[in-house]
């Protein structure tokens, strides 16, 4: 079986010669929930939407089970990105049959599981719920899919600790054995216990992935800690 | 029931503590089911597969086992339980003397000191 | 999947657009029945006036409901395909044509039902006029039962005469130029934000200046086919008494180009959604 994602000479430069992703290679392997890390701007968000398929690779390819991103691979990969996606209009419970309909692989009973659980009225309208709200109904859309690959883009910047707990939890018992889950991140003590491994990028290239144990073993030290040193200016 | 990991010590090892000592002070019952891999993930914040691995580890020493049909149970074996708790004392003990010893007490006064904290009980 | 792509859009969309064709309608009729009132011989001028006014309000609302409907579907678009919401939109597992193709037909289709609804209220306007008129002078209610009862006859009669030569024709043309301008109208719209994407910095700027440039290419190419045209059917301009040869072939041409430019359209915006994608 080849590798979940598999990326190969990845560069991407925007308008003005501004180089996001500089030649940048990596293996995503199955089964894994790994840390993407690094400063603002290092090229995380480029490269979380060059593997969803919103950008167009400037040169190098992505490759998620073999495949470059299209329409098969969105079937396999769940995205939760920064921004709130919805059109404001529809109920949460179109929402749900939105979903059910376009994604094979989404569990509405999940879905409404989670919802009762946190006495989110499926008849309330998307544009009338909080902006917490709307992103705790984002990440429940996001995780009632049994993807192949998860991607969540700086899903705890910005939340209370209780919703970073919830999120955490949501994220661990939904997960199954056999799917990656990719959680781009600059807060990483918050998030390193939950993680197999991390990516750490600046620059727009990889300068270092380990296991999380790994880390900890050899320095003697968090992962948290670790990235404090490399990346301290 | 919080799980206190620190930041600086493989989570797989203070994972695997925290289910020995959950054995030993009974809150996990000999013969009894303990919760699955994926709520205990939940419960401690922690990465699924370094609980898997922490519950196999502890399944090779034999502290728990594993059921046919699904989950793990806490061992019946008492004796076993009581030996782990014997040698995580004396883990513990070795850590304390380690420490007194550098700090330039000898033997007789740390067990002097001991008792002395503890109001003279022993 | 794009079955499940028109059957959602289809139910988001289909509010607005009725809600301002049910306007239209309701205006026509209000705009009609002004001419039952006793209102137009009123010596005070603010009476006359005010009828007026209501069928000023029918004129610009036939405006308004084009005119919104092709807003409304423009701004969804835009929001849909390049905003927040394209974070959802391009994560579906679908793909860019099927995407574009859903747009393309919900929007032609609505603005066809559009241009259509305009026609019908026209009609509608007239039919009240003529009822209110008719129930203010029963001369003119007999009048106008005649008429109608005329009407086939008549209509058959005009229908072969010479000066209406090639009628059928005519209609045949405006039907293909109304067809053609729905979606020739729809992929302007839908060109000229894809094509404003490609200005990064100014991607609403760049729409709008492409719209107008797409317009303008548009007009050019329509005159300079219309010409030879033109010229090659003068001599019928004066040999015949009815100007359908020139007007049938003038409305097919320019059926034709807005056609042709539609079609390259697609073809742009595809490979801009497939190739050039960048969602801020």
């Amino acid at each position: 079986m080849n590798e979940l994602v598999q990326i190969n000479n990845l560069t991407k430069v925007y308008e003005k010669q501004k180089l996001a992703l500089d030649h940048m290679n990596l293996t995503i392997p199955r089964g894994r929930i790994i840390g993407l890390l690094g400063p603002n701007g290092s090229g995380k968000t480029t490269l979380i939407k060059l593997i969803s398929g919103l950008l167009v690779a400037t040169e190098g390819e992505v490759l998620i089970n073999g495949l470059r991103p299209g329409p098969e691979t969105k079937a396999v990969v769940s995205y939760l990105p920064e921004r709130t996606y919805f059109q404001g209009g529809m109920k949460v419970k179109e929402l749900i049959a939105y979903f059910a309909d376009f994604y094979q692989d989404f569990r509405p009973e999940r879905a409404k599981q989670m919802l009762a659980n946190l006495n989110i009225d499926e008849n309330a309208r998307l544009k009338t719920l909080s902006k917490g709200t709307k992103e705790k109904v984002q990440l429940i859309m996001v995780m009632s899919r049994d993807a192949q690959l998860y991607i969540l883009d700086e899903p705890i910047a910005g939340v209370d600790p209780a919703a970073r707990d919830y999120i955490l939890k949501t994220i661990i018992s939904n997960y199954n054995e056999n799917a990656t889950v990719l959680i781009s991140t600059h807060l990483i003590s918050d998030i390193e216990k939950v993680l197999d491994e991390v990516v750490f990028i600046r620059n727009g290239r990889v300068i270092l992935q380990d296991t999380v144990e790994n880390i900890r073993e050899r320095r003697g030290k968090s992962v948290d800690s670790y990235f404090r040193e490399v990346f301290a200016c | 029931m919080a799980w206190n990991l620190d930041s600086d010590r493989p989570i797989y090892t203070q994972i695997l503590e925290e289910i020995q000592l959950r054995v030993i002070t009974g809150q996990y019952k000999p013969g009894t089911k303990i919760p699955s891999v994926r709520e205990l993930a939940a419960e401690a914040g922690v990465n699924p597969n370094t609980m898997q691995k922490a519950l196999v580890e502890l399944e090779r020493d034999g502290l728990v086992m594993a059921q046919r049909t699904s989950g793990r149970i806490v061992t019946e074996d008492m004796k076993m339980i009581e030996e782990t708790r014997n040698k995580i004392a004396r883990d513990q003990i070795n850590d304390f003397i380690d420490k007194m010893l550098k700090l330039g007490f000898q033997k007789e006064e740390i067990i002097t000191l001991i008792r002395q904290t503890k109001g003279g009980e022993a | 999947m794009l079955g499940k792509l028109l059957k959602h859009e289809w139910k988001a969309v289909w509010k607005v657009p009725t809600l301002l064709i049910g306007i239209l309608m309701f205006t026509a009729v209000l705009a009609g029945l002004t001419f039952a009132l006793p209102i137009w011989d009123s010596e005070w001028i603010g009476l006359p006036l005010s009828g007026m006014m209501m069928i000023l309000l029918f004129y610009f609302a036939m405006i308004a409901t084009g005119l919104g409907i092709t807003i409304y579907f423009a701004v969804r678009y835009y929001k849909n395909m390049y905003t927040d919401e394209g974070y959802l939109t391009h994560t579906l597992p679908v793909s860019a044509r099927q995407l574009l193709l859903n747009k393309v037909i919900t929007m032609s289709a609505w603005s066809l039902i559009g241009g259509l609804a305009v026609i019908v209220s026209i009609i509608l306007f007239g039919e009240v006029t003529f009822l209110s008129l008719a129930s203010k002078d029963s001369t003119f209610a007999r009048e106008l039962a005649e008429a109608f009862a005329e009407l086939p006859r008549a209509m058959a009669e005009i229908w072969y005469a010479p000066e209406l030569k090639g009628i059928n024709g005519f209609f045949a043309s405006i039907v293909c130029l109304v067809l053609a301008s729905s979606f020739s109208g729809t992929m302007m719209v839908v060109g000229s934000i894809n094509l404003g994407q490609m200005v990064r910095k100014h991607r609403i700027l760049g729409a709008v200046g492409a719209y107008f440039a797409i317009n303008f290419a548009m007009q050019c190419l329509t005159t300079i086919i219309i010409m030879p045209v033109m010229i090659l059917r003068i001599d019928s301009m004066y040999a015949e008494p009815s100007p359908f040869p020139v007007l049938t072939p003038m409305y097919f041409v320019m059926a034709a180009v807005s056609l042709a430019v539609a079609i390259g359209l697609y073809f742009v915006s595809e490979y801009l959604l497939r190739r050039q994608l960048e969602l801020e």
